[in-house]
């Protein structure tokens, strides 16, 4: 057994790290950017500035809730995985705390609407759910 | 002994035949019901009802009786309060032609929530002649002396019209009555109180003798509605702007932070 080690191995693990540490920064990056666009459609739908409903109609004021709580439940999920990437790329790994601190930021969105409040929270918990289950 | 008995039961007969009969008055017949005004947009006293006037409201029906027997004249009336006044409004079907083209409506106001004809203290009256002209009296009124002398400064407002619809005329009346105003020949009506009112018609404007029927209602005066402590608005604004703030000075943090992370990044590689 040599006992030197291939210089070519070395340098093929070290790229393959700068690979990998590229495209978690590329995923914290772009999933922050879609987090700050489904912000602002957010501030735009959930603090009441643009609405899809006229003359009350029922079925517009059900798309509007359902639409306004999947911005929320998105810009979520979005933040997890970048937030959870960043955390890797700095060798920690995602805590309770900035969990909760995404899922209160991510809740109060909905809250001047009863409705949208409440569907949000459960499809918060839904997400929360599923990404502790299939975690390794 | 039994003749003077049956002579004693003719007396007392007779006295409770006299004293029923001073109480059968035009205020006391009908059968009273409650109203409980509805908050709304002041209509405009004119006897016409345009479609944006009085619809906050829905009908009740009372029934202007001749005689405590009578079936009744079936007639609508609506009640709206806003801030300051209380709106009557007041509408029935006559077979044209059977009072011409005229009709008297009084609202007879008592100072208080009891049927004793004494409390009876004001009169609104609206005269319709010849279809769409009209006339508002306002009265003060005194059954102990018998007393129906029209008001030296009126208060108020009211407005009628008549209109020929094929197999009936149709009457509106329409009243406007001040609320919480003491006025010495008016009745006070005070917030958070319940009034007698007497509606009589008739055919002209003298009272009692031009009035033909009548019916009671009792109105309960409402407190008018309190502005809210908080512009729910402006709370809204300041809410979303608050909550959106906060949400995008994290992310704002939260993209420095991935900047210095790159910085870190390519100062360890």
């Amino acid at each position: 057994m040599s006992k030197f080690k291939n210089p070519n191995v070395k340098k093929e693990a070290k790229n393959e790290r700068k690979v990998d540490e590229n495209f978690s920064y590329r995923t914290v990056i772009l999933s922050a950017i879609i987090a700050i666009i489904l912000l602002i459609i957010s501030i735009l739908f959930n603090g009441n500035i643009v609405s899809i409903v006229y003359d009350d109609l029922l079925l517009l004021v059900a798309i509007e809730i359902i639409v306004k709580a999947c911005i929320i439940l998105l810009f979520f999920f979005f933040m997890i995985i970048s937030v959870g990437n960043y955390k890797e790329l700095t060798g920690k790994p995602l805590t309770w705390k900035e969990l909760i601190g995404l899922f209160i930021l991510s809740l109060i969105q909905s809250s001047l609407d009863g409705t949208v409040f409440a569907l949000t929270f459960f499809g918060l918990i839904f997400i929360i759910i599923y990404l502790y289950l299939i975690q390794e | 002994m039994k003749n003077k008995n049956s002579k004693v039961l003719a007396v007392s007969l007779i006295c409770s035949f006299i004293l029923l009969s001073l109480c059968i008055t035009p205020v006391s017949l009908g059968d009273p019901i409650e109203i409980d005004p509805i908050f709304g947009d002041t209509p405009i006293i004119n006897g016409d009802i345009d479609t944006d006037e009085w619809k906050e409201t829905l009908f009740e029906t009372i029934y202007l009786k001749a005689t405590p027997g009578d079936v009744g004249l079936e007639t609508s009336i609506k009640v709206i309060q806003d801030k300051n006044d209380l709106y009557i409004l007041i509408q029935f079907e006559l077979v044209p032609g059977s009072q011409g083209s005229n009709g008297t409506l009084a609202i007879l106001i008592s100072n208080t929530n009891s049927y004793n004809q004494y409390d009876f203290v004001d009169a609104k009256i609206v005269n319709i002649s010849s279809y769409i002209d009209y006339s508002y009296y306002d009265y003060n009124i005194n059954y102990a002396t018998n007393n129906f002398t029209a008001d030296q400064e009126m208060h108020g407002n009211g407005a009628g019209k008549i209109e020929y619809q094929g197999s009936h005329d149709l009457y509106t009346y329409e009243f406007h009555i001040p609320l919480g105003i003491a006025q010495t020949e008016d009745a006070y009506l005070e917030y958070e109180e319940s009034y007698k009112f007497n509606i009589s018609q008739g055919v002209i404007p003298s009272f009692p003798e031009g009035f033909i029927r009548s019916s009671n209602v009792t109105i309960n005066i409402k407190d008018p509605p309190q502005p809210p402590l908080f512009n729910t608005e402006v709370l809204t604004i300041i809410l979303s702007v608050t909550i959106f703030s906060l949400n995008g000075v994290f992310l704002g943090f939260y993209i420095y932070r991935i900047i210095l992370l790159k910085k870190k990044i390519k100062r360890i590689r």
